[in-house]
């Protein structure tokens, strides 16, 4: 896993979250500590407790203090995935059918309340009320990104305002939550803080917009899972929109993203004239931006090694091909 | 238009204001992404329960109203997610209620965060698990004949456990003695079981038996504290159930 690179010095704290987290999840129900458990061994990366951890490392680092709002957070994603899968219908993640296919939609949200609980249950145990909050905000404003991103879909005049709005809530908010919430525990002042945010802030922007372009660039092969599958959904992207925005087939391009069902030919055209389009480069530059801006807030944090790895991760996210 | 008539009528109003404000998304209102029929008890039930305990001890503050809105978030989420079923016929009968639901449980957590709510947190993730649990066990029996004795532990589990806990947070907050709290409780769980029984029709003899358990509460309660607010409350209930089903006969 190359993650592990970058989190190598944090690679001993992250076990134990996976160990505690291990153990948090062993409930009393037979099922859901079954469908938890099968969860967490699906083997996630740990980014979100990643990012909180090495945060924490620029201050007063107190893993005891850390480590269940690392879990939490981890607790909260897992929880978004699963309901996801019964959103997208999706049959696989990581390779491994999901719960939703090996149990069904009805156990697959019981699975995902239950985790929301149980990361509630961590919070409460935090005693701050701040955090607690800041956390609430961040699933309520995950939700109402998720809703406008169906609400808008196949809807060809979106533009760069709404899908900003989107991604920020789709990604981009808990990840500078998890690098925020790891300053604030480990008593960094307010501008520290807010740096710790912005880094976290714009690095998930950039990966959101990565992602984007994988889905029509990538390398099946490579990415794990068939290409085009934001335009299959009708899923307005930034490529998308520089492409429906200027270029010579946007006319045509308008009329295959806006059908709510598209042969498999159609979809290999729209990702064509996206190609052309050079909506792809494009939106790399704007990656580049963010990873820029995510590399500069870190310089106003001590140099250590978490700033390293925070470094490289940015950089990771600008290149990386799956 | 709010349909209980009795002490507690302008907060149950007033929380309804409340959440309208709150259930926003962005350019959309609930109604633009779900198509909910609910029923006076779906919509009411819940707050109603935190209200009428609240109201014994006087006008309910705007704290008691918050966890009324709680509350009736936890029953929400709930019951907008029971719209999923394994087979939707289309993708948004399947993606807003989930998304939706999500969105009640922020709600939930946020308003948690606030001081004078936040020591109840832990009874509401004790709530919370236990409908899940309630919600897993239903379809561990789903396809078989369910003896009376697994039903009611389902139906506990799903809903009498809200209304109890509404019941029960709600004579926290409002300072009752241990002996009374209890009861409240056990009357909250009574009006709960009542309610998912009737909803189901599985076992309407339930709906009997636990009216009578709740009713047999506000009698004890009587001579001790003022229970017009239960009275209504329990008024309400008997005359929803009376509009929608002849097949009740318990007398108030």
């Amino acid at each position: 896993m190359k993650q592990q690179k970058f989190f190598k010095e944090i690679a001993s704290d992250l076990k134990k979250v996976e160990k505690e987290l291990d153990r948090f999840l062993k409930v009393n129900d037979p099922i859901l500590s079954q469908t938890c458990i099968y969860l967490l061994q699906a083997g996630g990366k740990r980014m979100r407790p990643g990012f909180a951890l090495l945060s924490a490392k620029f201050f007063n680092y107190q893993f005891e203090k850390i480590l269940p709002v690392a879990m939490a957070l981890e607790l909260i994603h897992m929880a978004t995935l699963v309901h996801d899968d019964v959103v997208d219908a999706s049959l696989t993640r990581r390779g491994r059918p999901t719960l939703a296919a090996g149990w069904g939609n009805t156990v697959s949200i019981s699975t995902g309340n239950y985790l929301f609980a149980k990361a509630l249950e961590l919070i409460v145990k935090i005693d701050n009320t701040e955090i607690s909050s800041i956390l609430a905000k961040v699933c309520i404003e995950m939700c109402q990104g998720e809703i406008q991103q169906i609400k808008f879909s196949f809807d060809v005049e979106q533009n760069y305002k709404q899908y900003f709005y989107r991604i920020q809530r789709k990604t981009a908010l808990l990840i500078g939550l998890c690098c925020k919430l790891g300053a604030m525990v480990s008593n960094a002042n307010k501008r520290q803080i807010w740096t710790m945010y912005r880094y976290g802030h714009c690095l998930g922007i950039a990966f959101q917009i990565v992602d984007d372009i994988l889905d029509i660039s990538a390398n099946p092969k490579v990415l794990g899972k068939p290409v085009g599958g934001d335009i299959r959904q009708g899923i307005i992207t930034l490529p998308i929109i520089y492409s429906l925005k200027d270029s010579p087939g946007s006319e045509r391009l308008k009329e295959l993203i806006g059908k709510e069902s598209k042969s498999e030919k159609e979809i290999e055209e729209a990702i064509e004239l996206v190609k052309q389009s050079g909506g792809i480069e494009k939106s790399r530059r704007i990656v580049d931006l963010y990873i820029d801006k995510a590399v500069r807030c870190l310089f106003e944090l001590p140099d250590i090694l978490s700033r390293e790895a925070l470094v490289e991760l940015a950089q990771f996210v600008g290149k990386r091909s799956y | 238009m709010v349909a209980v008539n009795g002490s507690f009528q302008s907060e149950l109003y007033g929380m309804e204001v409340l959440m309208n404000e709150e259930i926003r998304f962005r350019s959309f209102r609930l109604e633009d992404l779900l198509d909910l029929r609910m029923n006076s008890l779906d919509k009411y039930l819940c707050p109603s329960v935190v209200l009428a305990v609240g109201s014994m001890m006087g006008k309910n503050s705007q704290k008691m109203i918050n966890l009324a809105s709680i509350l009736q978030y936890v029953f929400l989420a709930h019951y907008i997610q029971a719209q999923v079923t394994e087979n939707n016929p289309t993708e948004h009968i399947r993606q807003y209620p989930v998304l939706v639901g999500d969105f009640m449980f922020g709600q939930i957590y946020l308003k948690l965060c606030k001081p004078d709510l936040f020591p109840y947190s832990g009874q509401f993730v004790k709530l919370i698990k236990t409908i899940n649990e309630g919600i897993i066990l239903r379809w561990k029996l789903k396809n078989k004949n369910i003896p009376l004795k697994d039903y009611r532990m389902v139906i506990g589990k799903e809903k009498a456990s809200l209304t109890a806990v509404a019941a029960k947070t709600a004579a926290e907050f409002s300072g009752f003695q241990e002996q009374h709290l209890k009861k409240l409780e056990e009357f909250g769980y009574n009006l709960g079981m009542a309610w998912a029984a009737w909803e189901e029709s599985v076992y309407t003899a339930l709906v009997q038996e636990y009216l009578i358990k709740a009713k047999i509460i506000i009698a004890e309660l009587k001579d001790q504290l003022y229970t017009k607010p239960l009275q209504e409350l329990y008024e309400f209930f008997y005359q929803e159930i009376n509009i929608n089903t002849s097949a009740i006969t318990i007398g108030i």
